[in-house]
């Protein structure tokens, strides 16, 4: 049967099945995708414009002879220039777009104390892993130039960030974009360091981390993307690290505290490192590693040694021990994470952080799903906003970070703004957690009416009492 | 520096064309049984160590034992369940470490033999081992200064 792509489904008369549709689907993209390729024919400068998009992460729209050139911040377009529709006119918008982009670097840096590397800078030596598992020092990795929605998306993060900004000193992170890998052939989206060669605390994006990302949080949501695609998430996912290394994270005594109060437990290891467990619901422990470098990692029980333990819980080597799945782990956690990124402590506390500060919806969703976590990102919040803007006589925070994820005075206007807010996140949990109590609880309504009847006393009592 | 190392500094020669990992440098350094600052993994007690570090400062649990810190956490001194002897000792290579722990990690090679890098972790630095040690510096200033480093008793 021949199908009419260009007709929409029912008219095509395609059925219903999965197969179908999905065929159906791909056969309307192909078409979509042929058309382009056919109008690209016809016009020379099509292949210059999608040249241009791709360099520079924008959209171009063709109205007549005029080339309208866009991307989307904060939710909303944002026109940055117009040209006319030709090689000349695409020439010039290169130059304007290169001069936004240096404008946009001084307001950042001007506002924010921040900086950024230049192109063809000298970045940072590589790391190149040999063939024996050790390290060595690879070539000099140079820095490109930023794209402007990679600096919309890095300003949406510094107004909430702050003061991950700086370091302890005052000095403001700076911010690289490297032409190579930092770890060769390792690729990932971005680092912190904290000093780079000039010892300043610094922000590595790998090349291609930011591609066809949304620049902010608002954006992602726009156009439905993944949630925490954005690259404001991406930077305040890094800038958590630079909170963390001013907060002791990177003090053996102070991590192991910080650690335990998010449920990871230190551990020495057979080759003696202090590595670091997961703590699961019921006192068991779950670890993330592997047997060789060469291995991948893999989430495994084990016991409080770090052994590795197989299905009959004896111990084992990672490759052979019973191995779950990120979600299974979340899932099992004492304290939940709630994005799939928490190889260790370190990383999963930052997860938290970033949630906390990109606010609002985040917030809510960290308090509501992992509140554990929410305290503790709520708490080393507070002493890094402390340390930076200090406290009044009376011993009150000067600033605090409110619901929408910026610092403001601590009064109590917005103080109150926060109780209400997380009241109303607590006193909803407690109503799901009774909803879910019968589901938790495996009640089969006809099954089990006695259990029912205390589930649903109970549910009035937490109601009444609000315990 | 401890009497030990010092000694050992003073008395080592210059190492021909020394770098990290190379596998061509005669090894004549540290080993277990050299200890650190009259402690040695394996064979030194609790008290012991009170004795050499001074009154504890702190104490963490561990899932499978206890730290016990001193000098206000520059110096660890880990016990694995069971087990009366020091299983591993961390100490601080900050500019305000006691004890004058190596600053570099070329001081740090020239005091204990040639180290192999193992681990890069771009939070806490570059990792370099030997046998039963494991040093860790920073790896972007040029002067590859020392953070950490902790010597233990290898369980495998």
């Amino acid at each position: 049967m021949e199908i009419d792509y260009s007709k929409d489904k029912e008219k095509a008369g395609v059925c219903n099945c999965e197969r179908c549709q999905k065929g159906f689907e791909k056969g309307k993209l192909e078409l979509a995708s042929f058309d382009l390729r056919k109008e690209a024919d016809k016009d020379p400068l099509a292949g210059q414009i999608s040249e241009f998009e791709n360099k520079n992460a924008l959209e171009i729209v063709r109205n007549a002879n005029q080339l309208e050139y866009k991307i989307s911040v904060n939710g909303q377009d944002k026109i940055l220039t117009k040209s006319d529709a030709s090689p000349k006119g695409l020439a010039e918008a290169e130059k304007k777009i290169a001069e936004l982009v240096d404008e946009k670097i001084k307001e950042l840096e001007k506002s924010f104390n921040v900086a950024f590397s230049k192109a063809g800078d000298d970045v940072v030596k590589q790391w190149v892993e040999k063939a024996d598992c050790s390290w060595e020092r690879g070539p000099m990795v140079k820095a490109r130039s930023p794209q402007l929605i990679e600096l919309y998306g890095i300003q949406a993060c510094l107004t909430r960030c702050q003061p991950s900004d700086m370091a302890s000193t005052g000095q403001g992170v700076k911010f690289h974009f490297l032409e190579d890998n930092y770890y060769k052939d390792q690729p990932v989206l971005a680092y912190f360091v904290g000093a780079d060669k000039d010892g300043r605390p610094s922000v590595y994006f790998e090349p291609g981390a930011n591609n066809k990302k949304p620049a902010t949080e608002k954006d992602a949501e726009r156009f439905k993307r993944d949630q925490l695609f954005s690259i404001e998430a991406l930077t305040t996912h890094e800038l958590s690290h630079n909170h963390q290394a001013k907060m002791g994270w990177h003090t053996a005594a102070e991590k192991e505290t910080l650690a335990k109060a998010i449920g990871w437990m230190p551990f020495v290891d057979k080759d003696g490192s202090t590595e670091y467990m997961m703590q699961g619901k019921k006192g068991e422990f779950y670890r993330y590693g592997k047997d060789t470098c060469k291995d991948s990692k893999v989430w495994v029980k084990c016991d409080k040694s770090g052994t590795p333990l197989d299905d009959k819980d004896l111990p084992t080597t990672f490759k052979n021990a019973k191995q779950y799945r990120r979600q299974e782990i979340a899932d099992r956690a004492l304290v939940k994470p709630l994005t799939y990124y928490f190889p260790n402590p370190v990383e999963m506390y930052a997860e938290g952080l970033m949630l906390y500060r990109l606010g609002d919806k985040r917030r809510e969703e960290l308090l509501r799903d992992s509140p554990a976590l929410y305290k503790a990102a709520k708490a080393g919040d507070q002493a890094e906003i402390d340390q930076r803007y200090g406290k009044d006589p009376a011993g009150q925070s000067k600033k605090i970070r409110t619901v929408d994820g910026e610092l403001q005075e601590n009064n109590a206007e917005n103080r109150k703004s926060i109780q209400d807010f997380e009241d109303k996140i607590n006193k909803s949990t407690k109503t799901s957690s009774i909803e879910r109590l019968p589901q938790r609880l495996n009640l089969a309504p006809q099954a089990h009416p006695e259990l029912r009847l205390f589930a649903k006393e109970l549910e009035q009592k937490i109601y009444s009492t609000g315990k | 520096m401890s009497m030990y190392v010092r000694a050992k500094q003073d008395n080592q020669k210059a190492l021909p064309g020394l770098s990290i990992g190379d596998k061509s440098v005669e090894d004549s350094g540290w080993v277990l049984s050299d200890g650190w600052n009259g402690l040695f993994p394996g064979e030194s007690s609790i008290e012991e160590a009170k004795l050499m570090l001074g009154e504890i400062s702190g104490i963490s649990e561990l899932a499978n034992g206890i730290t016990y810190d001193f000098k206000d956490g520059k110096v660890r001194v880990s016990f694995l369940d069971g087990n009366p002897y020091i299983s591993k000792i961390w100490i601080d290579s900050s500019a305000e470490a006691p004890f004058d722990p190596p600053e570099t990690i070329d001081d740090a090679l020239r005091t204990y033999g040639k180290m192999v890098a193992t681990a890069v972790n771009r939070y806490e630095g570059v990792i370099f081992e030997r046998p039963n040690m494991r040093i860790c510096c920073d790896a972007m200033s040029d002067s590859n200064p020392l953070r950490w480093m902790e010597i233990y008793v290898d369980r495998d």
